[in-house]
């Protein structure tokens, strides 16, 4: 799933237009995201400039 | 906040703020809705505009200008350097404290602005958008009607997708910016820095400028790619060691320069979509204030005389905006989309080759302005090499 760390995110939107299934919602004062819709393609973790996404791994190797 | 207004602006940035002010100084009736709790914040934004031509557009006040530059000096990778001096290069703008000022002379001019209130989607009824949705306090919904739309919420520009204009990018078009404020820095205060090369930033160019005496906005662009392993963050941080050694980060802040997409996703009915969400950054240095200023006054005009009933159509609502706009930016939009394109390209030792090319031109012709094509024609004499540029700026598809 999607990791997003709210103390990191400067609230640029950059990654709001990128995501493909519009997963990625910036509200008031958090972004947020819709995991039904979000396809983890990763779009969003390589042009975070601030490193605030990530995405973690469900299941340990 | 009442449920009918004769415009509604969304995004209290410069575009929609500028919109706003020019619309409720012309008697209109004007809601403006901004998402954050406070106008100005986040600035997510190097700050720096040609002087010139943003006075065309606005008188600057003494409190929104961190500093007067006099000159740019453009890095090759190699270290050799091209300086570029004019009066009234550049300001280095206080964004927060100028965006606040539009603020309160929209309000004084009877605009009323709503902020910690977001727009949701936009409805259509019959041929003309109708109802604007707004989420307040965090779940309450309402709605307004307007006879005007400006869709100013720039980089996400959310509005103008639910309205059906498709002004997406996708990863290969989109660079990761990130920029530190530091302090303590050895600058110098007049002069704006920008340094190239596939090492200190891919695809895009790292930027230094002066904020005050020690301080300085120093950022990095870099074109996003899921192949390279370092972050944008690594980039920037190894440039500020070689360039500055040890210094104390103020302020962090960052984003994304959208490239210019076309006249097509201007404006959809009596929707008018300005500033960053219309994509009308300059895509080569990512500028994008004076744009933004300039595509929010023409869009104001365009609803002044839509709500006095001056034009009745929506036809003749297009010939104000995005018409106007386009007959004055589109030609240099689509000339700095191209040169962008272009420079992604350039090899370090090419870099070197174009700055040197430059820097003899400039020198030889003591040029004080910017035409871009004649520039470009002047440095292809200089390094015939470099005609592939000219092939690929002036090629038509």
């Amino acid at each position: 799933m999607l990791e997003i760390y709210q103390e990191k995110c400067i609230h640029c939107g950059g990654c709001i237009t990128l995501c493909p299934t519009e997963a990625l919602l910036l509200l008031e004062d958090k972004l947020t995201c819709d995991e039904e819709l979000c396809l983890l393609c990763g779009d969003c973790v390589i042009f975070c400039p601030v490193e605030a996404l990530e995405l973690a791994c469900e299941y340990q190797v | 906040m009442n449920t009918r207004y004769d415009v509604v602006v969304i995004g209290a940035g410069p575009a929609g703020l500028m919109a706003g002010w020019v619309c409720a100084r012309a008697g209109l009736s004007v809601l403006m809705v901004e998402k954050d709790k406070q106008v100005g914040w986040p600035v997510n934004c190097a700050e720096a505009v040609p002087g010139r031509s943003f006075e065309k557009i606005i008188r600057p006040r003494p409190a929104w200008i961190k500093t007067q530059v006099e000159r740019g000096r453009l890095v090759a990778p190699g270290g050799r350097y091209f300086d570029l001096k004019y009066h009234k290069a550049g300001y280095v703008l206080d964004r927060l404290r100028m965006e606040q000022d539009l603020a309160e002379e929209f309000k004084a001019s009877g605009g009323e602005l709503a902020c910690a209130c977001r727009a949701e989607n936009i409805n259509i009824k019959g041929e003309r958008f109708n109802t604007l949705s707004l989420v307040t306090n965090g779940n309450n919904v309402e709605h307004v009607t307007a006879d005007i739309f400006i869709a100013a919420d720039g980089v996400e520009g959310t509005i103008a997708r639910t309205a059906g204009i498709n002004n997406r990018y996708s990863l290969d078009e989109t660079e990761s910016l990130l920029q530190y404020q530091l302090a303590g820095v050895n600058i110098e205060k007049d002069m704006l820095e920008f340094y190239v090369g596939n090492n200190i930033a891919p695809g895009a160019y790292a930027w230094v400028f002066p904020c005050g005496e020690d301080i300085a906005n120093v950022g990095l662009g870099m074109q996003c790619d899921s192949n390279r392993r370092l972050k944008v963050s690594a980039y920037l941080e190894k440039f500020i060691k070689n360039r500055f050694g040890k210094a104390l980060i103020v302020r962090k802040s960052g984003g994304t320069c959208p490239r210019y997409q076309g006249r097509r996703i201007l404006a959809r009915g009596n929707l008018l979509v300005v500033g960053d969400a219309a994509r009308v950054l300059d895509s080569l240095s990512g500028a994008g204030i004076v744009n933004a200023l300039l595509s929010g006054q023409i869009a104001a005009g365009a609803a002044i005389a839509f709500v006095k009933k001056e034009i009745k159509t929506i036809r003749e609502l297009h010939d104000l905006y995005p018409r106007q706009f386009l007959d004055i930016k589109h030609h240099e939009l689509t000339m700095y989309l191209k040169i962008k394109k272009f420079m992604v390209k350039l090899s370090d030792y090419e870099l070197d080759d174009l700055v040197q090319a430059l820097d003899e031109y400039f020198v030889e012709k003591n040029l004080d302005s910017f035409n871009p094509v004649i520039i470009i024609l002047g440095v292809i004499k200089k390094r015939p090499r470099l005609i592939k540029m000219a092939r690929h700026l002036f090629y038509k598809r």
